[in-house]
Formats: C-alpha cells, structure tokens, sequence
C-alpha cells in the first residue's frame, strides 16, 4: 500500500476531524466578525469612496492634501501587480457629492495626479446596504439550488449530503480565512464565492460518481483515481487563477483569482478528507 | 496522419463551423465587440426614484418605470450624448452607463428634475406641460439662431395678458405705442426668463413684431420663435435652450446613489491586463496539464478547445450587442476554468478506465459534465435573477460558457480524444478495432 492509499484508508473519524475543525473554526470567526461588525467589507457593501490614480513618486501626499481639503480622514494604500504598474489607492468613509468630487479632482491635480486619470468608485451607505442584502440573498439561493440539483442527481442521501456539506465548508471556511487576513468582502469576492460553489462541486461529483457508479478496483482504488483527477482539475484552476492575481491590475479580478486560490486549497482539504471519509463510511457501511 | 483524421469527426466539424461562425460575426460586425463602461472609459450610475414605480403623483398622473426611461433618454439624446444605456433594475433603481463621459457630467445630467418655468417679471406664463412642439434650432433669414415652438392657448392669452400687464406696469399704455421695436429695447419692460429647475438659464427680451401682434392684432399667437442672435456662440445657445424647451420634467426626483467612473486609458489598461492575463493563464494551464500527462497529444486538444470556447463566447457576445465589462470577463475565465476541469475528467476516463468499454467512459465521464453543469447554472441562476448590471452580466457570461461547453467543445474534445487514445487500444486488443466506427449515439449523452 503505497503511503497515499494508507492516507486514503485511515480512520474515518481521523480523516473527519481536521475538516470539521476548520468549519467550526471558520463558522466561530463568521459568526464572531459578522455580528462585531469587523468583517472587512469593500465599500461595494458599506458605502464610501474610492480613488484609484496611477502612482508617481510623491503621490501618498495627496492623500494627507485630499484630508485637509475635504475634512474627512483618508486612507492611502499603493498596490502593484506584476507588469510593473503601480497604482495609488484613496479611500474615503464618505460618498462625496459633486462639488466634494470636482474638489478632489482639482486637489490631485494639484499634488501631480491628473485628474482625469483617476477612476472614482462612490457608493452611498444605503446602496451599499441593498447590494449587500442582494449579496446574501444571491449566496443562500445559489446554495439551496445547487443543493438541490445534487439531491436530484445522485438521489441517495448520505452522498448528496456530503456534497452539499463539502461546498457549505468551503464558503463558510474561505469565509473566516477572508476575514483573518483581512480580504474585504467586495463585489469581485462574492463572484469568487459563487463560482466556488460550482469548482467546489465539480470535484465532489468526480468523487462520488467515480465511488459509487463505478465497479471495478477497490473502493480506495477508485477514490485514489478520482483523487489523481479531481486533484489535477484543483491544480489547473490555482495555477489560472495565481497567474491572473499576478498579472491583473483590476481589483475586481484580483478579488476573484485571490478568494477562488484560498477557496481550492479549502476545498481540497473538504473534498479529500470529509467527503472520503463519508463516502467511505457509507460504502462500507452499505456493504455490511 | 491520424492526428489530421480528427477533422472528419462530426462534432469536431460542429465546433470548427461555431468558430468560424463567431469569427464571421465579429468580422462583421463594428466595431466586434462593445466594450463596458469600465473597460472603454466612462461612468455608471446607480439612480434610485423618488418612490417605487408605477406611483401615482399628487396631480393623478400616472407615473411608470418606462416613462422615466422614455424622459432620461430624450433628454440624453437632446443634448448630444451618443453612448449611453439605461437599464431599469427592480422597481425604483436604474442602471445608466456613459461610455468616456466624466462622472460629475454625467451626473448633473441626471440629477437634474428638468422642470422649465418661464416667466415674464413675476408672472408664470408657461411650464414644460404647456409645450406643444419644440422644432429644431435653425437660423433665420437675417442670419440669427432661433429656436421655434408651440405652446397651447391657454398659455398664449397667458403670455398676451402678462405682456400687457408689464407694458402698463413700466408705464406705457398699449394703444399709445407705435415704435415697437422700440419696446423690445426698453430697459423698463422685463424679459422673459427660462428657469430649469429653479435656476435661470436663459432670457430674451419680446420682440418687435410680437409685440405688434398683442398690442394691435389683440391675438395670443401659439407659435413663437426664440431668438438668441446671430454670433457662433449663439448657435450653443440656440442649441442648449432647444434642449432644455425638449427635455421635459421628470414627473418625479432622481437620486444618484453611486457613480463609478474609469477614464479611458486605466479602462484600456485592465483590458490588455485582463487579455495578457488570460493569455498567460492558458499558457500556465498547459504547463499544468503537460505536467500531469506528459503528451503533446492531451495537452494541444485541451488547449485548443478552451481557445475556441472563448471564440464562442465572445461571437455570442457580439451577436447579441452585450457590453463586455471586467465581471464578464471574469466569468469567461470561470466558464473555460470549468472546461478545462471537464476536459481532464473526459481525458482521465478515457484514458484510465480502459477496463470499461468506450461508450461507458464516455457516458460516466458526461455524467459528471452535466452534473457540473446542472449546479453551476443553479449556482449563477439567482444571480441572473436578481443581480445589479456587472454581477448580471458575470452570470450570464458563465451560464453562456458552461452551455457553449456542454453543447459544442466538451463532445468535440470527446471525440477527439475517443479518436486518437481508442486506436491506441488497438496494439493490445484487435477485437476493439470497430469501436471507433461506430460509436455514434452514446456519445454525448450524460444521464
């Protein structure tokens, strides 16, 4: 038995208990930073306003000459991808009205930022509200639908539910690392979030279909070939995603390729061990 | 040779004929694809109603999401503005995109409620509802710009009345005038003011010959023609009074709730990022799967067939005139993310599971394809449902992506597979050798 095929046959309640932690855990700092109200959120969710300018040597200056114009405090961050550009970044608590915008403008120009060369994002606290209750909404209906769909596939419980409780992991999970380092739910991360429960239940599939409609090789054969597949499908999809993290100066895409690596590395975990492990108590279970 | 026998495959000639097809499109049309506003430049706003729609105002008018659409885009029209979208969301917000317009423009244009009131001193001759027609600016015979319109005739004995009134106010009887042209230069004689929503935005004193027709014809004429000169600048003029005399009150005030605006070159900049993103991705996703297979022959097909989904998908988008954005982008990436993984379950059963016959590999692995399409369409259906602009346009996209796998490239690859690694069974079992023939039927379906 090669080491792998030991890993795959290990107890199931050994294999259950890393996955279980990390849901628990994940569910804990969910709960924790949802009710505290410290879950980082983008201003897609909470309002605000945010610059987003091309860097130029000196241009944090901006942000301390953008405070004293407007009276509110600014935050300044500058960001780079992999090509090499370099942007500033301005982010204000407030939605700015029209005057506050021709203002800003008028303001960077003076510290060397043309102000026709930067985007302003302003989202006002009661749209931020709505998007974000469309936001939850959107999650919990996909999660019911694609709940369901498997239930009508596989029409057996303990499979389907294994399924289902695999790619419930991965988004509560990839949730709690999001807030642990501070990955602001954004426009671009609940499009991760979406898209995860599909990769998430792709790789679940394989593993289930492969198990249980499968007949030939042992039980552990069979999930060591499904992992060989299931684990390349996972490699595929990180690799694309580091590459458009990397190379991808947009923030909503580098929001989707960043929570979707966070979410293939969770789910690999889920897939392989929780859901092995179910599967396998079922099969034997049913043998029995 | 056997590679170049995969041209006769009926799916693989089904996917060729899709991408020529979307090549043709894009070809065609001009320019191939429409850009975003956050790609090309421009602004988006998110503009909610004073109150849910349809609302009844207080004076009984019925007030409609449609209406509101219909007043926003004459008014953009009116004043020149070529690339806009309206799209109304829900029943009191609009989406309105302006490809390479500055926010604050943008959202003066629509902020503003656009209610015309004109007066002649304090007295209200007519408003906007008064307004019959409203003609092109041209120029006259003397070479000045004017602007001709049509009010009803209540408002026209309004204005007779009005003008009377100020001329007696300022001192003069009517029936003593004869130099009217004179009245039109009198500094005593007020002018007659055009405010849009509270704020003046144009005057002009009565001409000569109307004055003529109050005074001594005693007639209320319902045509009239505003005059603004005969300088370049007034034809800017003539234009933005012809403008605000069309535009036309919105019945009810709009309230921007966010503006989102790129200029152009950062728009274009995400763009050639996104497009060297995805070339790399490809680039990376072959190493990958090089790596795992170690065959030229695995590894060309996967790719080929991702870069004709993306054809597809792209032609589709051009086709139906749908405005790429970055979450489209996104969800193109999404869609041939998944085809890919599809295309390694197809290559893995194929290749690994040889003690099941081909059909059977084939069968399982479009099980699995069309589970995973199932719950991605399931995933993304409520946010094409209830999604804002962008996210709608990201479900659509991969729904779009999946679909076009499903249907066109994943039973290409199929076949394509089938065709080279069935014959390569052959050296070890001659009894397989019809299989490739005549396989037709159980291909494609999953379950």
């Amino acid at each position: 038995m090669s080491k792998l095929d030991e890993f795959l046959a290990a107890d199931v309640k050994k294999l259950v208990l890393l996955p279980m932690l990390m849901l628990a855990a994940g569910l804990a700092v969910v709960a924790i930073t949802y009710t505290s109200g410290t879950m980082p959120m983008s201003i897609d969710f909470k309002g605000g306003t945010l610059i987003v300018a091309p860097y130029k040597e000196g241009a944090e200056e901006a942000g301390s000459a953008l405070e004293r114009a407007l009276g509110y405090p600014v935050k300044v961050r500058v960001v780079s991808d992999a090509l090499g550009n370099r942007e500033i970044e301005l982010f204000i608590a407030r939605a700015l009205t029209t005057e506050e915008m021709r203002e800003a403008r008028a303001v960077l120009s003076a510290a060397g930022i043309p102000g026709d060369s930067v985007a302003i994002d302003i989202i006002s606290p009661s749209l931020g509200e709505a998007f974000f209750r469309q936001a939850i909404y959107a999650l919990l209906f996909a999660f019911a639908l694609m709940a369901v769909t498997i239930f009508l596939r596989f029409r057996t419980f303990v499979p389907s539910l294994a399924v289902v409780l695999s790619a419930f992991s991965d988004m509560v999970v990839t949730l709690g690392i999001m807030a642990l380092l501070g990955i602001e739910l954004s426009k671009g991360s609940l499009l991760a979030l979406l898209l995860l429960i599909g990769y998430s239940v792709d790789t679940d599939i394989l593993l289930t279909t492969r198990v249980l409609m499968h007949r030939h090789g042992s039980a552990i054969e069979r999930i060591r070939r499904a992992m060989l597949t299931g684990v390349t499908m996972s490699m595929t999809t990180f690799a694309a995603m580091l590459v458009l993290f990397l190379v991808s100066s947009s923030k909503v895409l580098d929001d989707v390729a960043l929570v979707i690596m966070i979410g293939m590395v969770v789910d690999m975990i889920n897939t392989w061990m929780q859901n092995v492990a179910i599967l396998r108590w079922y099969v034997e279970r049913r043998a029995a | 040779m056997r590679a170049l026998e995969i041209l006769y495959l009926r799916r693989v000639q089904i996917l060729l004929l899709a991408v020529a097809l979307s090549l043709l499109i894009m070809g065609v049309n001009e320019p191939p694809l429409s850009l975003g506003w956050d790609l090309a430049g421009g602004t988006e706003l998110r503009v909610k109603t004073e109150h849910p729609l349809p609302y009844t105002a207080p004076d009984g008018t019925q007030v409609t999401m449609d209406m509101v659409v219909e007043i926003l885009t004459k008014r953009l029209n009116g004043l020149g503005v070529k690339d806009f979208s309206i799209s109304p969301w829900g029943n009191q917000y609009l989406i309105i995109d302006f490809a390479g317009m500055p926010a604050e423009k943008a959202r003066e244009l629509v902020e503003r409620q656009g209610k015309l009131v004109v007066k002649l001193g304090n007295i209200t001759i007519f408003t906007g509802k008064d307004l019959e027609k409203v003609s092109p600016y041209t120029k006259s015979m003397e070479g000045s710009w004017e602007v001709p319109f049509t009010i009803n005739a209540e408002a026209a004995e309004r204005f007779r009345q009005a003008a009377l009134q100020v001329l007696r106010e300022a001192g003069i009887e009517p029936e003593s005038v004869t130099d009217f042209d004179a009245l039109e230069r009198d500094p005593r004689i007020p002018q007659v003011e055009m405010y849009l929503d509270d704020k003046l935005v144009h005057s002009a004193p009565i001409g000569g010959s109307l004055w003529q027709e109050f005074i001594v014809s005693g007639k209320a004429p319902r045509s009239l023609v505003l005059t603004t000169g005969s300088r370049p600048e007034d034809e800017e003029e003539a234009k933005s009074v012809e403008v605000v005399l069309r535009s036309g009150a919105l019945p009810l005030k709009l309230e921007v709730l966010s503006t989102s605006t790129v200029p152009p070159e950062l728009g274009m900049k995400f763009a050639r990022n996104a497009a060297i993103a995805g070339l790399a991705a490809i680039l990376t996703v072959a190493l990958v799967v090089f790596l795992r297979y170690r065959a030229p022959m695995v590894v060309l097909p996967i790719i080929a067939t991702g870069v004709s989904e993306v054809i597809i998908i792209l032609g589709i988008a051009s086709l139906i005139r749908w405005d790429l954005d970055l979450a489209a982008i996104a969800g193109i990436i999404a869609a041939v993310g998944t085809g890919v993984d599809d295309q390694i379950v197809i290559t893995d059963e194929v290749l690994f599971q040889r003690v099941y016959s081909m059909r059977s590999r084939i069968k399982r692995a479009f099980f699995i394809i069309f589970s995973a399409w199932f719950t991605t369409v399931a995933a993304m259906f409520p946010l094409f449902i209830i999604g804002m602009a962008a996210l709608r346009g990201f479900a659509l996209t991969t729904i779009l992506g999946v679909t076009v796998g499903v249907l066109i490239t994943r039973p290409a690859y199929a076949s394509v597979v089938e065709h080279l690694f069935s014959r390569g069974d052959v050296k070890g079992k001659k009894a397989k050798r019809e299989k490739p023939r005549k396989k037709k039927g159980a291909r494609r379906r999953g379950g």
